[in-house]
């Protein structure tokens, strides 16, 4: 796996100090962490939770819908009878 | 390449109606993302047919609200639109003869062999029962097309 020039650099900086090494890739950006730098991280989102404050999306609407019903099935044998 | 049938649309512009989540996301993404649905103009004149009148929802829509709708669906360059061409006409009449048909189910299988014309294979839609007797086509249920 061939990684950008600096995140090498920081491994190798990591490394050299004898360091555990975690690396986590999200949409092409990489970030390196100590195993202890990212354990103290995972135990973090457990006590914060972030999920919780995210803004929920909106539901899909792409046309402005109304509100109100649905009345009957929408089959064509409904729809073409009189 | 799916077709959204007309109940799709319908039930993505009712808010109340128990399959509007599945049939807004189905469309928005339709909205989104070119080449992956399409629509035939028969599903736009069933919408107008249908949202207009009292006996199928709750309120009915306004003439100028559902043809705007209508509107921006047929003008939206990522929702392809598929047409019946010159033999359309005469191929359903040919597999209506063959299915022995009687009543509207010829309006389903107009639509399914427009579908064929185009290539198009599946069909999304509320009623996957109305299209068993086609062979040609199939059809998947609006929640089960995530």
């Amino acid at each position: 796996m061939s990684l950008p020039r600096d995140v090498r650099k920081r491994i190798e900086d990591r490394l050299e100090r004898h360091d555990a090494v975690v690396i986590t890739a999200k949409k092409g950006v990489y970030r390196v962490f100590s195993k202890d730098e990212y354990l103290a991280k995972i135990e973090l989102a457990k006590t914060v939770q972030p999920s919780k404050y995210r803004k929920k999306k909106p539901p899909p609407d792409p046309l402005g819908a109304v509100e109100g019903r649905v009345l009957s099935s929408l089959s064509r044998d409904e729809m073409y009878r009189k | 390449m799916l077709l959204l049938d007309t109940n799709v649309i319908v039930h993505a512009m009712y808010k109340g109606s128990q399959l509007h989540l599945p049939a807004a996301t189905l469309l928005q993404r339709a909205l989104r993302e070119k080449g992956g649905y399409c629509i035939a103009p028969q599903n736009l004149i069933e919408f107008l047919s249908v949202v207009t009148r009292s006996r199928f929802v709750d309120p009915p829509m306004r003439p100028e609200n559902a043809t705007e709708v209508a509107s921006t669906l047929f003008r939206s360059r990522r929702l392809r639109k598929i047409y019946p061409v010159r033999g359309t006409a005469y191929r359903a009449i040919a597999e209506g003869k063959r299915m022995n048909l009687t009543g509207t189910a010829w309006y389903d299988l107009y639509l399914a062999v427009t579908m064929r014309d185009n290539k198009v294979e599946t069909i999304v839609t509320e009623n996957i029962r109305d299209f068993r007797a086609v062979d040609f086509i199939s059809a998947i249920r609006i929640q089960d097309a995530q």
